[in-house]
């Protein structure tokens, strides 16, 4: 456990910001090692690597053998320490490593994408934190880990990084200009209660993946045999199978209570105290409980935000938001989840939503497309039910003709999802922005910054011709899915072209 | 090809040469597919398996239809192939059965690759492909001879100018 305990949400007990500590200065540091702790964790970075042969000796109870890696490992990791080294550095950060290769690595102040704080358990324990470094382009190159520094240096570093990325750091070499207190002051946005985390695991996708862990899990007796053994000698089957239909319910609530226990809890897990505050210009993200996560992302990074609406959260008044920054397109996924807003009330989405993207919020009425579409979403829709019916009933055939049944019932729940996707559908436009909706039973709203769009395409298939409408797909950087506007009229989605290309309209 | 901007009458269409190629590399394509079938095929009929028809008639079939694709396919996507280098964009318009129209506006350009593969080397063309900081920019342009495509990517360099467009 964190030595601070649990303590109140949103990461009160620790310091919030580097408001505390000065900045460090840009130029001229010299070269800094990382602090005196990291040998372990370097050296349990690479056990983990070595567990399986250290597995291996340790069944062979060659203990001392064990003792001995132990102790290489941690001269070998104390060689690496003293190697690396860090340095703020004409307009680079700069880090140089290994023992036997020398290696520089120089990250441009300008190309740096988000700088996050990532706190361990027993990082808090010790305070010290990893400070993660991100830079635009692809693979694992792309990422600088300062593993471990003080949380203080760590904080005052980020600071420093990010001032000197905006250009409104202190002159290169010069001293830190203290800056007015509100400009440097945390605003906090959003604050997740434990309950909110709790609701956003049970009616999120954790849910689902709640229940492919169960799974496997009731085929715990195959793995040990002796288990159910003992249980019936424990208990006598015939008082614990269940007989009764209340004994029935009972089993199935209880079920359903471990399993959205379990979503629940890996939410938690996840996303305690979750804050979404901004400084100056810059969004932060922290959330976790035995693992402390704190993105930054200056905010002109930002590319795209999107508004999810399940049907079971639009019933309960909830959303939830997630945001793409040009990160990584490789690894783009575990950005967009540490940048992701798990669940908030609807009422509070367009206020978050001016604060991410200034002048996006509120979303404006959005703009159905032509009926064309509407009878285009039935027709899919009826025909994609109809040819899964239809194979449904076929492989029953040898059991029962009734199969055919199915295909005149799934109809009119055909239309009416069709009729639903319809009226998912919508796109609107406004100073400068780019408003997208679709989707069934998820409803998601896209707003696009016109500015981020890096080239768009009007797209159509044979069908959508025939129908007169086109789809709008805009190409954005990082690793999320295209925005797309789909089937609307094509002259529309010529006109939007337009204005993505930013070219005065016709 | 009904065109919505006015500007369109200054498209280039690619190189014909770019339809060997294309027919070229179809037409592999299937005759691999064909030979694959044909050994299916020999080897069920060696493992006793019960095969309908003659032997080889699948594996003909298969390569009567890819004939005909590697014939047709490629003087279609030719016929549809158009692109611009417009004053603040290059655009493309292309796709037989789904139609595209990209555009990509010149400062959005990070490097443009120019690449050929041996078909095209033999007929003497190149390929032009445009990168933007976006993973989902099509902006690939088939057939352009060789000694133009260099041109080209100046003419296009030269427009994008320099600064961080991302």
């Amino acid at each position: 456990m964190p030595s601070e305990g649990p303590g109140p949400p949103a990461g009160a007990g620790e310091p919030a910001t580097a408001q505390e500590t000065g900045p460090v200065p840009l130029n001229g540091t010299g070269r800094r090692r990382l602090h005196l702790l990291s040998p372990v964790f370097f050296a349990a970075g690479h056990a983990r690597r070595l567990w399986p042969l250290a597995l291996l000796v340790a069944a062979r109870r060659q203990f001392w053998l064990l003792a001995l890696g132990a102790l290489v490992l941690l001269a070998w990791s104390t060689v690496e320490w003293l190697r690396r080294t860090y340095s703020l550095e004409g307009g680079a950060l700069r880090l140089e490593e290994g023992v036997l290769a020398r290696k520089l690595r120089a990250v441009p102040f300008d190309r740096i994408q988000q700088v996050d704080l990532v706190r361990k358990p027993l990082h808090r324990l010790l305070g010290v934190a990893t400070l993660r470094v991100e830079t635009a382009g692809g693979g694992s190159a792309a990422e600088v880990d300062l593993d471990v520094v003080t949380l203080a240096e760590a904080q005052a570093l980020r600071t420093s990084l990010l001032r000197a990325k905006t250009g409104t750091g202190p002159a290169a070499g010069g001293q830190a200009v203290p800056e007015p207190a509100a400009a440097t002051a945390e605003r906090v946005l959003l604050r997740l209660s434990i309950g909110e985390v709790m609701l956003a695991g049970v009616t999120g996708t954790r849910a689902a993946a709640a229940l492919v862990v169960l799974g496997p899990l009731s085929q715990a007796a195959d793995w040990f045999p002796d288990l159910s053994d003992w249980l019936f000698r424990r208990f006598s089957p015939e008082a614990v199978a269940p007989s009764t239909p209340l004994a029935f319910l009972a089993a199935a609530v209880l079920g359903v209570a471990v399993w959205l226990g379990l979503a629940a809890a890996s939410s938690i897990v996840t996303d305690y105290g979750f804050t979404l505050a901004r400084v100056r210009d810059d969004l932060i993200v922290r959330r976790g409980l035995l693992e402390r996560r704190e993105a930054v992302l200056p905010l002109a990074r930002l590319q795209v935000v999107r508004v999810d609406e399940s049907l079971l959260r639009r019933a309960l008044g909830r959303a939830s938001i997630r945001i793409q920054s040009a990160g990584r397109s490789g690894g783009g996924d575990q950005t967009a989840s540490r940048l992701a807003i798990p669940i908030l009330q609807r009422a509070q989405v367009n206020r978050v939503l001016g604060e991410l993207l200034p002048g996006a919020a509120p979303v404006p009425r959005l703009r159905l497309p032509p009926p064309a579409a509407r009878r285009r979403a039935v027709t899919r829709s009826v025909v994609l039910t109809t040819l899964l019916a239809a194979a449904v009933a076929l492989a029953l055939w040898r059991l029962t003709r009734l199969g055919v049944l199915v295909v005149p019932l799934a109809v009119p729940l055909a239309v009416a999802f069709g009729l639903a996707a319809y009226r998912s559908l919508g796109h609107a436009r406004r100073d400068g922005f780019l408003y997208a909706r679709i989707g069934v039973p998820v409803r998601v709203t896209t707003v696009v910054p016109v500015a981020k769009a890096q080239s768009g395409s009007v797209r159509s298939s044979p069908f959508q011709r025939r129908a007169g409408l086109a789809t709008l797909q805009v190409d954005v950087a990082g690793g999320g899915s295209t925005p797309r506007v789909v089937d609307e009229a094509e002259t529309t989605a010529e006109e939007l072209l337009q204005v993505v290309l930013d070219r005065p309209r016709v | 090809m009904s065109e919505a901007t006015g500007s369109w009458a200054a498209a280039r269409a690619l190189d014909r040469r770019i339809v060997v190629v294309w027919t070229v590399q179809e037409a592999f394509g299937y005759a691999v597919l064909a030979l694959l079938v044909l050994a299916v095929d020999v080897g069920a009929r060696l493992a006793q398996l019960d095969v309908p028809g003659p032997p080889g008639l699948a594996a003909g079939l298969v390569a009567a239809a890819g004939g005909l694709i590697a014939w047709r396919l490629p003087r279609a996507t030719y016929r549809h192939w158009r692109y611009q280098v417009a004053d603040d964009a290059l655009e493309l318009r292309h796709g037989v059965i789904r139609r595209i129209h990209s555009a990509i506006p010149y400062f959005r350009v990070q490097h443009i690759d120019v690449a050929q593969g041996p078909v095209e080397r033999a007929v003497g063309l190149a390929r032009l492909i445009v990168h933007t900081a976006s993973a989902g920019t099509d902006a690939t342009i088939p057939g352009i001879a060789a000694g133009e495509a260099e041109g080209l990517r100046r003419l296009i360099l030269a427009r994008a100018g320099s600064g961080d467009a991302v």
